[in-house]
């Protein structure tokens, strides 16, 4: 990509003026190794200052400038314009919905997820230093620099905001983890209530700045949740999973959400009549796959 | 009006652990003003580690390091008793979750930094900054302290003698309050951009100097300003010293390794390879050799990587001296306490403990602003119940402190001049030109003219921007109001220290060395600077 005219899309939104945010076009001139955080700089300097975001360290590891660019989340400071100019054209929103101008959003909603969590160490009445072992167990999850990218584009977030998100799962990993911590049942139990909810939309892991293994930590723990004994519609879901693809090889689309949410499932029966007529239900009882044999040798390889 | 006992501005490193430690002892009505979320203040940005002595041997080799690095300009009584609480400062972080590095047996590893003469820094792999801010911030979430972000300290509510509260701007709302207080800490950090080239995060602006400087108190030392030799180059990012201590090599243009004329080479102290660095045409931090350097420097590789076209495994890194840090500040007791002033207090950056003098070493900024941070939260909680009555506000005292303020904001409205944002580009370039690595009198005196100018200018700039609600373009001429007034202290200052000391080289008096104190003072609408020995 060479140096000169793009076209910027920016999302703005002046609550004084504004009904509701809009997109805006502007032809501007960029170079290529220019970071959005410069670009956006430069932005204001020469077209137009009225426009509001954040920024902080320029550096990466103050997650205050979080952006939307071309639909996906990016730290605006460690994205190069030519990693994200298609077509000569960037499109640039807020990270969120919860807009109070411009890109400038309330990450309230975020932060009381992390809250939730209680990411604070609650000591052991005595323990050991950590080895060095422990600390790398440890050590990825403590890199996050809470930007809040995983949360704002999190596919379970998006239709429900009272999942913790993944951010808030991986505090409570590091403590969990953290053999100087006193509450690891508890943290795991509190848990068990949110981590079965993710959907396995791998957005977070894709656009962690800072490369976290989220859906890694998570497996982590819904693994020891399950080795705990905890119960839960959650633990079910993933036990009746493991024992319907041995015996069969393929779910049972009826039997899983009765297997998952017992007496509860009855009020799927809505969602099931709309399958029905959409003549997209599952099959009733579906066979056995003819290889099984091979299906059983891979989970005896795994275990 | 609100009222709180304690209040606080600035969330990073000292603001938080003074936080911390004065709801321990029993104040819970504690405000933390800042300007941005506490856990993207500049702190975080810290890499090298942060220093603590374990042992009495290592206190003893610790102090005279320090002393030494300041180039004696450092107070022994600051020197001793910080150094001497440094390793409670590593177990007060570990007891709140920090996870310092550890050997297989448990035993707490340290590393090298420049100047030092030992092992002496405590670390987070390459981000110490992050890991102790992140671990504070979760305490002060544990404990339920109110913080209010987007929130500007525009100025101090006091009398001659007393501080009794501070005027916050709200960038949210646009609105203006006032707390009444018993204690204010300034914990507002440094003023790298003041200068075109800093590693110094982009709300950096100094602001707790001049809520001082502007209610009567005289600052210290304050063309003492620490340019880091390896940042990024124009980019300014900071590549710590943990890319030296772990063989990383400087070379100039001619590839050739500079800084082996002196004894201690590529880790000699900041201030003297800074100058090294400034008199070559280029320089560039060589990586070549460093076995593994994408594992035991990551977040370094990662900074190449994203802010870089080089490959840091094969190519040079263009680096420069990057505005970093400043030694200068408000003077204070080994108590945060600013003596000329009841109810005020100091700590990190912008206070002057005497701990680092004319030059701090690595690993000593973290360690100042936890140990002072914590000396704050405690006298501050001890003076606060003490007190049983809140110090009167009159609504004449609020208006007058909020003045100031108030006018300026309605007056750039009507301005048609220059936009800030170009004045601010050019008083970064004045910084960086006049005053930066290398000072000397003609330099200086055409800085402080222009300055002057531009101050001027200001008054009739431009804004583009009308809105009420987070209107940065206004609070961003504030701030250039602010910084275009520290940048006179500060030449005034360099102008007035002839000769070289640490990181302040004069090359019109080249050869000449002197010890002694600064003091710049307001006397009218000037400036006057005192010697102090």
């Amino acid at each position: 990509m060479k140096a000169g005219k793009i076209e910027l899309v920016v999302q703005r939104f002046n609550p004084e003026r504004d009904e509701r945010p809009y997109l805006k076009s502007y032809s501007i001139e960029v170079k290529p190794e220019m970071s959005i955080v410069e670009m956006l700089d430069e932005f204001r300097e020469r077209y137009d200052s009225s426009l509001a975001f954040r920024k902080g360290c320029r550096s990466g590891i103050c997650g205050i400038c979080a952006l939307k660019i071309n639909g996906q989340g990016f730290l605006g400071c460690r994205t190069k314009v030519r990693d994200v100019c298609f077509n000569k054209k960037i499109v640039i929103e807020p990270i969120t919905k919860d807009v109070i101008k411009d890109l400038v959003c309330d990450s309230r909603l975020f932060w009381e997820g992390i809250e939730r969590a209680k990411p604070w160490l609650i000591p052991k009445s005595s323990c050991e230093p950590l080895s060095a072992g422990e600390l790398e167990r440890i050590e990825d999850s403590s890199r996050c620099i809470h930007c809040g990218i995983c949360y704002y584009d999190c596919g379970t977030v998006e239709h429900d905001s009272t999942f913790a998100g993944p951010a808030a799962i991986v505090k409570g990993y590091r403590l969990i983890y953290d053999p100087r911590d006193r509450y690891k049942k508890k943290r795991l139990k509190q848990l068990n209530q949110t981590v079965w909810r993710c959907n396995h939309s791998w957005s977070c892991v894709e656009e962690c700045p800072k490369g976290i293994d989220l859906t890694r930590c998570m497996d982590e723990l819904k693994g020891d949740i399950i080795k705990m004994g905890l119960g839960g519609a959650g633990v079910r879901h993933a036990r009746y999973f493991e024992r319907a693809i041995i015996s069969y090889g393929r779910l049972n689309e009826f039997i899983l959400p009765i297997k998952t949410l017992g007496t509860r499932a009855i009020l799927l029966v809505g969602d099931g009549l709309r399958l029905w007529l959409g003549n997209r239900l599952p099959q009733l009882a579906p066979k056995r796959i003819s290889r099984l044999i091979e299906i059983k040798r891979l989970f005896k390889k795994l275990k | 009006m609100q009222k709180y006992r304690i209040a606080i501005v600035g969330g990073g490193v000292a603001g938080l652990r003074a936080a911390i430690e004065a709801y321990d002892l029993g104040v819970r009505d504690i405000i933390i003003i800042s300007k941005t979320h506490p856990i993207r203040s500049n702190s975080v940005g810290a890499q090298g580690g942060m220093a603590a002595a374990l042992t009495p041997e290592a206190v003893r080799r610790h102090i005279e390091d320090t002393i030494k690095g300041s180039d004696n300009l450092a107070e022994r009584k600051a020197v001793e008793f910080i150094s001497k609480h440094s390793r409670e400062a590593v177990e007060d972080l570990e007891r709140m979750g920090c996870i310092f590095a550890r050997d297989a047996k448990r035993m707490l590893l340290q590393k090298q930094l420049a100047g030092h003469s030992q092992k002496i820094a405590c670390y987070v792999a390459d981000r110490t900054g992050h890991a102790i801010l992140t671990t504070l911030y979760e305490q002060v979430l544990k404990r339920g302290i109110t913080v209010l972000e987007d929130a500007y300290a525009v100025n101090l509510i006091t009398t001659k003698k007393e501080c009794k509260g501070v005027i916050v701007y709200l960038l949210k709302t646009g609105k203006i309050r006032a707390i009444k207080t018993k204690a204010v800490l300034l914990a507002t950090g440094g003023a790298g951009q003041l200068f075109k080239t800093t590693s110094n995060s982009a709300l950096t602006t100094g602001d707790g100097f001049l809520l001082a400087f502007g209610n009567g108190i005289a600052l210290q030392n304050m063309e003492l300003i620490q340019f880091h030799p390896t940042g990024l180059k124009e980019k300014g990012i900071l590549i710590s010293e943990a890319a030296r201590s772990a063989g990383a090599k400087l070379l100039n243009e001619k590839h050739q390794r500079f800084m082996l004329k002196h004894p201690e080479g590529e880790m000699a102290p900041r201030d003297i390879t800074s100058r090294e660095i400034r008199g070559q045409k280029k320089a560039f931090l060589d990586f070549r050799d460093v076995r593994d350097v994408k594992t035991r420097l990551p977040e370094i590789a990662e900074i190449v990587e994203a802010f870089t076209t080089s490959d840091i495994t094969k190519d040079l890194i263009w680096i420069e001296p990057t505005a970093h840090y400043m030694m200068g500040g408000i003077p204070i007791n080994l108590n945060a306490e600013v003596e000329d002033m009841k109810g005020l207090y100091a700590a990190g950056e912008c206070a002057y403990s005497g701990m680092h003098g004319a030059n701090r070493l690595g690993g000593n900024s973290l360690l100042e602003a936890m140990v002072i941070g914590k000396q704050a939260g405690r006298k501050m909680a001890r003076e606060a119940k003490r007190r049983w009555f809140y110090p009167p506000v009159s609504s004449s005292e609020i208006e007058r402190a909020g003045r100031l303020f108030l006018e300026f904001i309605t007056n750039l409205k009507k301005g048609s001049g220059r936009t800030a944002s170009e004045l601010e580009n050019e008083l970064r370039e004045i910084m960086s030109e006049r005053c930066g690595v290398v000072r000397n009198e003609k330099g200086l005196l055409n800085g402080l003219k222009r300055l002057k100018k531009l101050k001027e200018e200001l008054e009739n700039t431009c804004l583009k921007d009308s809105s009420l609600i987070y209107n940065q373009e206004m609070i961003r001429a504030w701030e250039l109001r602010q910084m275009i007034a520290l940048g006179e202290i500060v030449m005034h200052s360099a102008l007035e220290r002839k000769t070289s000391i640490g990181a302040h080289y004069r090359d019109d008096r080249e050869g000449e060395h002197k010890k002694f104190h600064l003091i710049a003072c307001q006397k009218g609408r000037g400036i006057i600077i005192k010697t102090k020995k």
